[in-house]
């Protein structure tokens, strides 16, 4: 991967993004990712210009147990708090 | 700030000094989302409540590092669960189904946490995808809702594999030109 290479570095953040960088691949750029501010720029940006992809997909609501388990993972010595459905 | 996003980015502020309350208020406005968007990636629901979990135990540690040049705290929170899903998917190494991308909702109306600019990408990402090469198009959202590699997008569309390899890369590339305009 060249460090100074924009329009690369944009082609592999959308392929970050979607989901087709794997592997090696997808790790190396990662830690191109922790090093390089204008390559976590470059990943922003494509995640802002598909989230209406995200958008557009049917909510659900998660069963409350889910919920129970965050608590109990982050606070297991206190008392819950109730989520207000 | 648009006003729907203004609550969502106090919440993470007072979770990040440790109010479990605005935790607990952040998870049910918004887990919804996050939840519907696991189910349809992982297509497995046991999977999808593990990585729901996980996302918000993320969430709670590092809700100090959300600022606004990463998008919607929307954007933000779909970002860390759809990862967490593109992990999962890598790990079992998922039986892929082929089915084609047909429960979306084209809605061009404010959902119950949209605002004005979610509304105006939409329409533009909407813009710019009819304009796309039908092939284009469907590599991109097979791989983007389905979590397809390169390898099962060739199986899926019957290519070879350098073929939709290029179509993602192309048509992302077009994509990008026609989002920027």
């Amino acid at each position: 991967m060249k460090p100074d290479n924009y329009e690369r570095n944009h082609a592999l953040a959308a392929e970050y993004v979607v989901g087709t960088l794997q592997g090696a691949a997808r790790r190396r750029f990662e830690r191109w990712m922790m090093v390089s501010a204008r390559v976590r720029r470059q990943v922003w940006y494509w995640e802002r210009r598909l989230q209406p992809f995200n958008e557009s997909l049917p909510e659900e609501v998660a069963p409350r147990a889910v919920w129970n388990s965050i608590e109990q993972r982050l606070f297991p010595a206190t008392a819950p708090v109730a989520a207000r459905w | 700030m648009a006003k729907a996003d203004d609550g969502l980015v106090r919440a993470l502020a007072r979770i990040a000094q440790g109010d479990r309350q605005a935790f607990a208020g952040f998870y049910q406005k918004t887990h919804r989302a996050v939840f519907g968007m696991c189910l349809h990636l992982l297509r497995d629901r046991d999977e999808a409540c593990d990585v729901l979990q996980e996302t918000y135990i993320q969430v709670w540690h590092h809700a100090g590092e959300y600022h606004c040049d990463r998008g919607s705290v929307q954007t933000w929170m779909m970002s860390i669960g759809r990862y967490r899903c593109l992990d999962a998917l890598r790990r079992r190494r998922h039986e892929a189904d082929y089915d084609s991308v047909s429960d979306r909702q084209e809605s061009n109306t404010l959902g119950p946490m949209d605002n004005v600019g979610n509304l105006l990408d939409r329409q533009r990402l909407n813009h710019c995808l009819k304009d796309l090469d039908e092939r284009y198009r469907s590599s991109i959202e097979m791989a983007y809702f389905r979590g397809f590699t390169h390898q099962e997008l060739a199986v899926a569309m019957g290519e070879p594999l350098g073929t939709t390899k290029s179509w993602i890369r192309r048509g992302l590339d077009v994509l990008r030109r026609c989002l920027d305009t």
